[in-house]
This record gives structure tokens, C-alpha cells and sequence, in this order.
């Protein structure tokens, strides 16, 4: 089985204004100085600067994530960023007047007295420019209902919560330090319903035609650094541990031959573009139930 | 400006694209006895080393390190790595198995018949090398001509390709000269050409070309390749190569010769020096045990051409010690220490496919590492280097006590690498070599010992 592709109505250039779908790794590629932008905004862009972070996380997030990252509205952000690469976007938000500041929320009851089963510091995966997507989701599947883990991190990992709440996770975030993010999981066993086409921001794509664009995958991974065969197992780990329906995005340097039959195996979907030498992307769906091979 | 995507041939990629696994793994098995054979025999046989050229029970010997376990492990792997590389699949799979059992055959007949001097066995034997041959050229050019990959590495094995029929043609002519003696007095001439065509228009591009792409791969080095340098390598080597073997059969040229073989060391050292800067920018830090035997082949490599290029120098006949160190250093040294290497990346990986890949991501599996002994692997290699070191000396100083002992050393190579072979290969699947190694493992971790790499109960 395979995912049709469906190309990107037009491929993205100088001129174009950010929309809060692009990848930071877009933003930074067509738009090198708004990487100055970015690190103004928020702190937690500092690390941006680093050619190896920058590399894997960059690809990871989507404006609008990072908009949520730095605790600021979506439209800001891209007005913000429109604004810094010189382009006239229409928007109804004034970007002088936004809020930068995190919208305060109730601390949740159950943060009170859990019981936190599990701790893990993602931030020494991220300095040596690995992922800790499959450490997170190995210490999730060790947490017991009614239990927590509680997860460092270098920024705010907007993403997991959706792929963790479809697990039965809620999570509550703490700010302590710019590059010192604390969010406790916990695992009440209330699962978020998988995303649906319908419930996109964006125009649902036609049938039978997969959208690229980051917005479309789960989670995202990035196994360029790895060496054979670990970029199979990070991506059969990443899978196992995301939900059914849900889709992940893998960027690698080149085709893997060897994973193809795997994912024929399990039954999962699978679509692979090549952007250009060494930039492979490979876009897999989990069947929305649980059809696949065993 | 985002790159656009690349137009691709639609149909995707499924499992029935994917190489099959048991084509290589039939080749990398006949390659393996036929290192088991060379290490058995090595003391007997290292000191035939300094017999002539027309020595049947020396022909023999070295047929055995290049139909034995060299062209069989570059087929497998070639079947194996090529639609990997190429990133196409494999044409003709089929076939390939096909080609495997005319190629059994073939050596089966071949070597005893060489040893023993019986001419239609010479006669049929090779000419079922050559059938076989000749299928995995077809196989390999099919996969080419298909494949997106228009890179140096493309054109290594192209070049491979084309350089393969030709050298087996020229050693079927030779094998067929034994019963008739058509050639006369040319027969020394075409046994040059032939070496020259096997050693450096087949497996020197072919080995090459996969080093860039693997070694790449393995140690996070793609992105250093020197590529100019690899084009200028290969030119360097097929010039030298086709110019080698042309004048051999042609001119008889001292000064063609000379400047051929210059050429060819300039390949040689390009090819050095193109690995020993990958190895350095690479982003994997580790010493993967493949380095060292990577980096001896190519400084057997750079041997073997200064062996040459200084023997036609001197003016040497092809009977001479430094012609005799040259073909043996790109046998021995260059090719068998590369199997060595890449083997232990290559055929592990492919064990590993087998075994663990379908179990990834929901069981833990063990690294590539885990399934063979590193220190074995290290003291296998010293003694090999050690075999390549006093065998070379003995042959050039025709001491019979160093080649004797190159013999020795070399067994004691082989020995190690064998054993791990052996380790990698009882994971191909849970079997009774699998139960009685996991067994003695567990019973060595209860008493302290090492961790265990097999994952999965074999009970």
C-alpha cells in the first residue's frame, strides 16, 4: 500500500509570505536573517544558533508550534516574521499590540499529589543533535495509570502533546529558565481523539492524495545522523509508539531500501519524495485501526 | 529557493524491490569456506609463493583467493549493495540465484582441475565461471541502466562492469590454452592481462566505488566525499588498467608500462587519500572495526602499485618478486582485508536484517556490534596484517621461513574472522548453533559475563 503524494501547489521562495504551516527549517531556508528574528522573540531560540541543533530541530516544529514555544499567538509570530523579511502581509492583528506574555493557566488537581514514576532530561539528546522522541515515548509506555513522568526539555514541546494525549496523557508546563522547560505527563488514561482531516485548520487535502506538509504528520523524526541500522529502528520505535491513524514524517539522507518491506509487513502506508541529494523524505500512516499484519 | 521535488517512476518501492536477502547470502557462504579452505592450507600453501608463475598447484592457490572467496563475496555483494547504492532495485533475481549454482558448479570443477591439470575440467569448469560471470555482469548493467544514481559511484561500477567479461574472457582463453596451447608464446601475456583486468578494471572500481558509499554510510562521512578526487581516482585507475593490459597483449612497451603503472599508483593513492580524509571528518567518532581493515587494503593498494610501477622500472620480467608482490599484495592485501572489513558491516547488517529488523521498535534488538566479538575481530586483523607483512617480505627476499610464517599468521587471521563468522551467522535465524550459543552465554552472564545479544527466546 502507498500514499499517493499530492505536490505542493507551488514550492516555496523568496517573496512568499510565512504562514504559521511552514516548518522553522523553511522559514530559515528561504529566510536566513529571520533567524535573528526568532532568537528576539523568545530565549529559547538561542540555541537555534547552532548549526547541529538548528539541523534537527528546526525540522521538527512548525511556526505555529514555535508561536507556542514562545508563548505567543500564531499570528504574531508570522506577522512578526512577515514584517522582518520585508513583506507586506495583510493580517488583522497588530503586531505591536500582541500579548508576548504565556497565557496563565489553572494548575491542574492532579499535579498536587502524583506520584512522578519516571524523570528524563531530553536536553543532553538534544546537545549531541539526536531526537529523544523514541527515550520519551520508551518512558510514557512505562508509566503506569495514575502515574507521571516528568520531562526536561530545552524548549516547549508543543508537539508531544497532541501524540501523548492520544496515549492518555495530560500535561501541565512550567517556564523555570529559558533553556530549562519542566512538563509533567500524566497518565490519566484519557485519550484524545486521533486528529481528522475535518478538524485541520487547514483545507482538508482531495481524497487519496496525502498532504507533505508538516501539519499532515504526527511527529517528525530526523535519522540523517544515523548509521545504518538505526535509522530502521528509531523509525519502527517511533511507530510503535505512536496511535493508530496517526502519521509520522522521517527525513533522511537516502531511500531506505530495507525499510520498505517492514512497513509492507505491518501494513503501514507509505509515500517517499526525494527533495533533492542526501534529502529524502518519507511520509508513513498507521492504519486508523488495528489492521495491520501481526 | 526549496528544492522541488524529483520526479520519480511511479509504482513506489515495496517489498518485492527490496534485495533478497538469501542471494547474497549464498555467495557471502561459498566466499567464507573458501577462506576456510585458504586458512586450513596456509602453511602448505603460502610457501608456493615463491614457485613460477606456471605453477599449477600456484595457480591453483591464487584461483582460490580470487574465484574462492573474492568473486563470490563482490557478486553476493554486489546483488546485495548495488540496488542499495543505486538505490534501484535488483533486475533479474531470479537469475541471480541461477547464476549462483552455474558459479558453484564452475569452481567446484574448476580449482581441482587446475591442480590436478585435467583439461575438460579446466575447459567446463571455466566455461561455467565465465556463464556465471557473465549473467552478473548482465544483472548488475540492467540495475544500472535503470538507476536514478548518475554519480562517481554509478560510473565505479559501471566501469566494473564493462572491465568484468573481458578479464573472465581473456582467463577462460588461458584455461582453454591448457588443452590446446593455441597461445604459444603468449600465454605469459594474457595471464598479465588477465590480472590486470580482474584486479583493476573489475574489482579495483567495483571496490572502490562501494568503499565510498559504505564507508559514508557507516561512519556519517557521505557528505565528505572528495568528489573530484573519486572522479580523478577512477580515471587514474581505468587509464592505467585498460593501458596495463592493452600493451601487455599489444605493444610490449617498457615505456607504456611505466607510465601505465604510474597511473595506476596515482589511482591507488587517490583512493588512499580519499579515505583516510573521510575516516578523518567523520561525524561517528567510534573506531569501527572495518577501519583498520579498510585502511590496510588501501595501503596494500598503494603497494601493489609501486610494487609495479618499480618493477617495470627495473625492467623486471612477470616472473620477478616484485610482480609476484604486486599481484598478491592487490589479492591478499588489497581485496581479502576489504572483504574482511566490509563484511563485518555488510553481511552483519544483512544478518540483522533478517533476524531483528521485523521485530524493531517492539522488542529491543541488539546493535550490529553485539552480534560478533570486537576484540576477535582486532586480534584477527593484527594477525592478518602480520601474514601480509612477512609473506610480502619472504617473496621479496625468497625466504621461504617468512612466507612460512605468513602462512601461519594468516590462519591465525582467518581463524578470528571465521569464528565471528561464524557468531554473526547463528543469528541468521533461531536454530541449534543459536540455542547452544545462547546457553553458553546466559551461563557466562550468570557467572558475570558478558551481556547478551540475542533477544528473542530461542525456546
Amino acid at each position: 500500500m502507498r500514499l499517493i503524494s499530492r505536490k505542493k501547489e507551488s514550492d516555496l521562495e523568496v517573496g512568499q509570505p510565512v504562514t504559521g504551516q511552514w516548518r522553522i527549517s523553511d522559514v530559515l531556508k528561504i529566510y536566513p536573517d529571520l533567524l535573528d528574528t526568532l532568537v528576539e522573540t523568545t530565549p529559547a531560540f538561542e540555541k537555534l544558533r547552532n548549526p547541529a541543533l538548528r539541523k534537527v530541530q528546526s525540522r521538527l516544529i512548525t511556526v505555529e508550534q514555535a508561536a507556542g514555544i514562545a508563548g505567543i499567538e500564531p499570528r504574531a509570530l508570522i506577522s512578526r516574521l512577515n514584517a522582518a523579511a520585508g513583506l507586506d502581509v495583510a493580517t488583522d492583528d497588530d503586531p505591536d499590540s500582541e500579548d508576548d506574555t504565556p497565557v496563565a493557566s489553572d494548575q491542574p488537581t492532579w499535579l498536587d499529589d502524583v506520584t512522578v514514576a519516571q524523570e528524563l532530561d531530553a536536553r543532553p539528546f538534544q546537545e549531541r543533535g539526536e531526537e529523544p522522541f523514541s527515550a520519551i515515548m520508551e518512558v510514557s509506555r512505562q508509566i503506569p495509570e495514575g502515574q507521571a513522568f516528568l520531562l526536561l526539555n530545552s524548549f516547549e514541546p508543543v508537539p508531544l502533546y497532541d501524540v501523548l494525549g492520544m496515549r492518555g496523557f495530560e500535561h501541565w508546563t512550567e517556564f523555570n529558565a529559558p533553556d530549562e522547560w519542566r512538563i509533567w505527563f500524566f497518565h490519566s488514561g484519557k485519550k484524545l481523539a486521533p486528529k481528522t482531516a475535518g478538524e485541520r485548520k487547514q483545507p482538508a487535502p482531495p481524497v487519496s492524495e496525502s498532504d507533505w506538509g508538516s501539519a499532515d504528520a504526527s511527529v517528525t523524526i530526523d535519522v540523517s545522523e544515523l548509521v545504518p541500522p538505526e535509522p530502521l529502528i528509531k523509525i519502527m520505535e517511533a511507530l510503535e509508539s505512536l496511535p493508530d491513524g496517526s502519521s509520522l514524517l522521517v527525513h533522511h539522507v537516502r531511500r531506505p531500501m530495507h525499510l520498505y518491506p517492514q512497513l509492507d509487513t505491518m501494513g503501514y502506508r507509505h509515500d517517499t519524495r526525494e527533495l533533492a541529494p542526501d534529502q529524502i523524505e518519507v511520509l508513513i500512516q498507521k492504519p486508523p485501526f488495528a489492521e495491520a499484519a501481526p | 529557493m526549496k528544492p522541488a521535488a524529483i520526479p520519480r517512476p511511479s509504482g513506489g518501492i515495496s517489498s518485492a524491490h527490496a534485495p533478497d536477502l538469501d542471494i547474497p547470502a549464498r555467495f557471502m557462504a561459498l566466499a567464507m569456506f573458501g577462506l576456510l579452505v585458504t586458512g586450513i592450507i596456509g602453511v602448505v600453501a603460502y610457501p608456493l609463493l615463491l614457485e613460477s608463475f606456471y605453477a599449477p598447484k600456484l595457480l591453483a592457490f591464487v584461483h582460490l583467493h580470487t574465484l574462492g572467496i573474492v568473486a563470490p563475496l563482490v557478486v553476493g555483494a554486489s546483488y546485495q549493495l548495488v540496488p542499495v547504492v543505486l538505490q534501484e532495485p535488483l533486475a533479474a533475481p531470479r537469475v541471480a540465484r541461477f547464476s549462483f549454482w552455474v558459479y558453484l558448479v564452475g569452481v567446484l570443477l574448476f580449482l581441482p582441475s587446475l591442480v590436478a591439470t585435467w583439461q575438460i575440467g579446466l575447459g567446463i569448469g571455466g566455461t561455467l565461471l565465465f556463464a556465471a560471470l557473465l549473467l552478473y555482469a548482465a544483472i548488475v548493467w540492467m540495475t544500472l541502466a535503470s538507476a536514478p544514481e548518475r554519480g562517481v559511484i554509478r560510473w565505479h561500477i559501471a566501469a566494473a562492469v564493462v572491465g568484468l567479461p573481458l578479464g573472465v574472457a581473456a582467463g577462460l582463453l588461458l584455461a582453454l590454452n591448457k588443452t590446446t596451447g593455441f597461445l604459444e608464446g603468449r600465454t605469459l601475456s594474457l595471464l598479465a592481462a588477465h590480472a590486470t583486468l580482474m584486479i583493476l578494471c573489475w574489482i579495483t572500481p567495483l571496490l572502490f566505488g562501494v568503499a565510498y558509499r559504505l564507508v559514508g554510510m557507516f561512519t556519517l562521512s557521505e557528505d565528505r566525499l572528495w568528489h573530484r578526487v573519486a572522479w580523478a581516482e577512477l580515471g587514474f585507475t581505468l587509464v592505467g588498467g585498460w593501458t596495463l593490459a592493452t600493451s601487455f597483449l599489444l605493444f610490449h612497451s617498457r615505456p607504456v608500462f611505466i607510465m601505465a603503472s604510474a597511473l595506476v599508483l596515482i589511482g591507488q593513492a587517490l583512493f588512499f587519500v580519499q579515505l583516510a580524509h573521510m575516516y578523518h571528518a567523520r561525524r561517528r567518532r567510534q573506531i569501527d572495526v572495518h577501519i583498520p581493515f579498510a585502511m590496510t587494503a588501501a595501503s596494500c593498494g598503494v603497494l601493489a602499485g609501486l610494487a609495479l610501477f618499480i618493477g617495470f622500472i627495473r625492467g623486471d620480467g612477470p616472473a620477478g618478486e616484485l610482480w609476484v608482490v604486486a599481484v598478491w599484495l592487490g589479492i591478499a592485501g588489497m581485496m581479502i582485508s576489504a572483504i574482511q572489513g566490509f563484511f563485518y558491516k555488510i553481511a552483519t547488517f544483512l544478518v540483522w536484517l533478517n533476524r531483528y529488523a521485523p521485530v524493531a521498535g517492539r522488542q529491543k534488538v541488539p546493535r550490529l556490534e553485539e552480534l560478533y566479538k570486537l576484540r576477535v575481530a582486532r586480534i584477527g586483523w593484527i594477525c592478518w596484517l602480520a601474514a601480509l607483512i612477512t609473506s610480502a617480505s619472504g617473496i621479496l627476499l625468497g625466504v621461504d621461513l617468512l612466507v612460512t610464517a605468513g602462512g601461519l599468521l594468516a590462519a591465525g587471521g582467518i581463524g578470528c574472522f571465521l569464528s565471528n563468522v561464524v557468531r554473526i551467522a547463528s543469528h541468521w535465524q533461531s536454530g541449534p548453533l543459536d540455542r547452544v550459543i545462547g546457553r553458553m552465554r546466559r551461563s557466562r552472564r550468570a557467572a558475570g559475563g558478558e551481556r547478551v545479544g540475542h533477544v528473542i527466546a530461542s525456546e
